[in-house]
């Protein structure tokens, strides 16, 4: 017997994936879209696109806090094998290139040294292959259509730019999957809160 | 023969009875696939009861096949289960046991 073997590899696979089930990701993700659809009215309020970007340190900190506040506490802690340690790191070191690769464009992009359009559109071809490996490591399955959903959000802003202006029409191909991405994630997390309760003190089991 | 080994008739390979029992056998069967879980974990992953859970991981810990590491996290005790060398040496006979076992039943496929 070895971890190959089919019905193991899907106990593996049901324990991974329950730690999905808070919904945290999705609301993460919805909220990146949420900070893209808002992006482009900040300057209208008077607030820089510099401080704009510093809106998606937002969603970038919720998994960070959700999973120590909400989740572990309820679920349990787990370390899981090494193909799955070692794919976590390739993970860790894509999103380091992500940053790498994304962080200087988007100052030129928010500074005007590239053109808005452009710069995105140069943002997307960038990032989405990189995304994608990412999210193939992660091995979950809904982050694929999420991916899905940027790419045509990305496409559809170019698209909705002109019959609607510019800023409309990032806040509707943002503004609306990320809407109901976050709520996807919201009903989850509910749905998490429902079902696993806060732990007991485990001093009064033993 | 082990203690803990099933007697079967004659022909018939021994089964390992501490892993045969389905409670042991999820706990087993997770801990194989993890590096390490929490109580909490593997409670919530094999629907156990709290108080099976504890009797059952006991007897997986007397008979040398889980290691069980207690530490506080912050204020709260935290207990921590992990297959020992021989937890998992015994998890992987125990595949090969049943494998043979059921290859013995009608229609089932040696090897």
């Amino acid at each position: 017997m070895n971890m190959n073997s089919p019905s193991l590899r899907e106990i593996e696979r049901r324990a991974y994936r329950s730690t999905f089930a808070d919904g945290i990701y999705d609301i993460q993700f919805g909220l990146i879209f949420l900070v893209f659809a808002i992006m482009p009215i900040l300057p209208q309020i008077g607030i820089s696109r510099f401080a704009g970007y510093a809106f998606l340190l937002i969603p970038l900190t919720i998994p960070l806090l959700g999973k120590r506040f909400i989740t572990v506490p309820r679920m349990g802690a787990v370390i899981f094998g090494p193909e799955r340690q070692t794919r976590k790191r390739l993970n860790l070191i894509i999103a380091a290139i992500l940053l790498v690769l994304t962080v200087p464009l988007i100052v030129l992009i928010a500074t005007r040294k590239i053109p808005g359009t452009f710069g995105w559109e140069l943002l997307a071809i960038f990032a989405a292959p990189v995304v994608l490996v990412a999210v193939y490591m992660v091995d979950f399955p809904r982050f694929f259509i999420y991916l899905a959903v940027m790419i045509f959000s990305i496409l559809a802003a170019e698209f909705l730019s002109k019959p609607t202006g510019f800023p409309l029409g990032a806040i509707i191909s943002f503004g609306l999957p990320g809407l109901v991405i976050t709520v996807i994630g919201v009903i989850l997390l509910v749905k998490f809160l429902k079902t696993y309760h806060r732990e007991a003190d485990e001093s009064a089991e033993k | 023969m082990p203690k803990n080994k099933m007697t079967m008739p004659e022909g018939y390979p021994e089964v390992d009875r501490l892993i045969h029992e389905p409670a042991r056998y999820n706990i087993m069967a997770l801990l194989y696939v993890v590096d390490r879980a929490e109580y909490l974990f593997v409670l919530n992953q094999t629907g156990l009861t709290p108080g099976n859970l504890t009797t059952h991981a006991a007897k997986l810990e007397k008979a040398g096949y889980l290691a069980v590491q207690k530490k506080f996290v912050g204020k709260k005790p935290k207990t921590f289960f992990r297959l020992t060398a021989r937890g998992r040496q015994a998890f992987e006979g125990y595949g090969r046991q049943m494998q043979k076992l059921l290859a013995s039943f009608p229609g089932g496929k040696s090897g």
